[in-house]
């Protein structure tokens, strides 16, 4: 009887560790790595917009800069009109704006930005909870003492 | 042989290596496999990538300018064009750039497509020593499932030369003891013969009955010749010398042979006495043997008896045969053919032969022990002695016949 029980609970938890090992671990990790990759774009548009705003402020009409051929190997490039700047607007589409648009544009993706890394904060933490939860679950199955 | 069954342990393979663990092994082996081949795509992604930058940076100064998008941050570009297209800016590694023309560049560049083949080709041979490995590990694996047994007999020379020397003593002690010995080499022989017979094609009996037919003429020839010279020496000597190779009938040649190295030291004389005329005698093992060496010098004082003296070893090893009657007959067979064969006699044939009988000539009394020596010694010696084409194709028959 009770070896009975004592084997249906081992396997029980054997079950909970499982899920946590191979489901909620896994789905955290992804969620973190793609929050990572948001804050990445939301970092890029952020120097989008210091870069313009300096152009902006400086009035530059025309620069210089160096291209990544590919394997660090830079070239000299001239930009002869600024006014005119090209932004990915995301799915490989690029959109010409002038400065005062793409400034705009940029406040818009921004705001969007940040929402979607609230979303992924909030699936972290309840995959976080999860997690929390199922080791309290088998704390309680093992008759352990709360720490 | 007795001996071998008495020392020889069997396993099976599959209680060495149990299936299970040679899976695994498999297993993990073809993971490891599976990671280089993705590193091994990474560095080809890399070389094609450098290829394509080499025909870019070559193409680039062909104008005097280029339209492109400059790109402006991670997420915006200009419209702009590269100009001054023949200046490049390469990174030499830890953040220090240097100023190339597009030529220079372009021999950079080669130089790290070499030492990327290179890390492809030593990628490439390491992935083919793990595939080799898995396949070893495969071929292992079923070997082990089939029931495959690995049969192993340790070798211990003190133990060898301890039974080997008692062996010897004892059988110099008594003539029971002789008499037993001669038993068990009759039946020795009667095995051996039957083995012949079973694996004996066409054309080695006829070269049996040749010999036999020989023999018969051979030892009278050399009888007259030699007879009288070793007939009385032999039998101090075999008690001595046959002794130590007494055990050579069942043991291992590389016993023998370091016996024989040395032996063949002992006798500092020996070369002097018997001179340039027994060069080749060298390879015969007959000289290890210092004792006799006496013999031959005491009986045969002129060069031209040399070729005697081996053929004094012939008539050791036809000797026996009158002692044992047939069987022997086809033991010896390659070694007397070739003497009676040219009994009008070329002097290198003779030796040649006697080279092949070496032991048996040193075997002197243990007349029995002979036809023991005969399949496993003399098919040794003939190998590297022999250029005649006859002992060679004996040697593999009887090779294949074994």
């Amino acid at each position: 009887m009770a070896v009975a029980e004592v084997r249906v609970r081992q396997e029980k938890v054997k079950k909970f560790e499982e899920f946590v090992d191979q489901r909620l671990k896994l789905d955290l990790v992804s969620a973190i790595a793609q929050r990572d990759k948001v804050f990445q774009q939301q970092k890029t548009f952020l120097d989008l917009k210091r870069n313009i705003e300096n152009l902006e402020k400086n009035g530059v009409t025309s620069m210089r800069s160096m291209v990544n051929l590919g394997s660090e190997v830079y070239m000299q490039a001239e930009v002869s009109d600024t006014r005119h700047i090209f932004v990915d607007i995301g799915l490989g589409f690029h959109v010409e704006f002038t400065w005062q648009e793409a400034l705009q544009f940029i406040s818009v993706r921004e705001a969007r930005l940040a929402r979607q890394i609230d979303e992924y904060t909030h699936l972290i933490a309840s995959i976080k909870a999860q997690i929390k939860l199922v080791c309290e679950g088998i704390r309680e199955l093992l008759q352990l003492p709360a720490e | 042989m007795a001996a071998a069954a008495r020392k020889g342990t069997v396993t099976p393979l599959g209680a060495v290596f149990s299936p299970e663990e040679t899976r695994r092994a498999v297993a993990r082996v073809a993971e490891a496999v599976a990671d280089r081949r993705t590193e091994l795509g990474r560095l080809q992604g890399f070389v094609a990538d450098n290829a394509a930058l080499v025909s870019l940076v070559q193409r680039l100064p062909d104008e005097l300018s280029h339209d492109i998008m400059v790109p402006f941050g991670g997420a915006a570009f200009f419209p702009g064009r590269l100009i001054h297209t023949n200046e490049l800016m390469v990174l030499l590694g830890e953040g220090y750039y240097v100023e190339r023309s597009a030529k220079q560049t372009t021999e950079i560049l080669h130089r790290r497509g070499m030492e990327l083949e290179a890390q492809v080709e030593a990628m490439k041979a390491t992935i083919s020593d793990l595939e080799a490995e898995a396949k070893f590990f495969e071929s292992t694996a079923t070997e082990a499932s089939e029931g495959l047994v690995e049969i192993r007999e340790e070798y211990d020379e003190d133990t060898e030369i301890n039974s080997s020397t008692l062996e010897a003593s004892s059988s110099a002690s008594g003539m029971s003891e002789k008499e037993r010995e001669h038993a068990r080499i009759m039946a020795r022989l009667d095995e051996l013969e039957m083995e012949e017979k079973d694996a004996g094609s066409t054309s080695e009996e006829d070269g049996e009955d040749d010999a036999d037919d020989e023999e018969d003429a051979g030892p009278s020839e050399e009888d007259e010749e030699e007879g009288n010279i070793l007939g009385h020496d032999n039998d101090h000597h075999n008690a001595s010398f046959g002794a130590s190779f007494s055990e050579s009938g069942g043991n291992d040649q590389s016993h023998q042979s370091a016996q024989l190295k040395s032996a063949l030291k002992k006798p500092g004389g020996r070369e002097i006495l018997k001179g340039g005329s027994f060069a080749p005698s060298a390879s015969t093992p007959h000289l290890a043997f210092p004792g006799q060496t006496s013999i031959i010098n005491s009986g045969i004082q002129l060069p031209t008896k040399n070729a005697a003296s081996f053929q004094d070893e012939n008539r050791h090893a036809v000797g026996p045969s009158k002692s044992l009657p047939l069987p022997q007959g086809p033991k010896h067979s390659s070694s007397i053919l070739e003497v009676s064969s040219d009994s009008t006699t070329s002097h290198d044939r003779k030796i040649i032969s006697s080279g092949q009988k070496a032991f048996t000539g040193s075997i002197i009394e243990h007349d029995d022990n002979i036809a023991t020596l005969q399949p496993s010694k003399s098919d040794a010696l003939q190998n590297p002695v022999t250029s005649s084409s006859r002992p060679v194709s004996r040697f593999k028959m009887q090779k294949g016949g074994r």
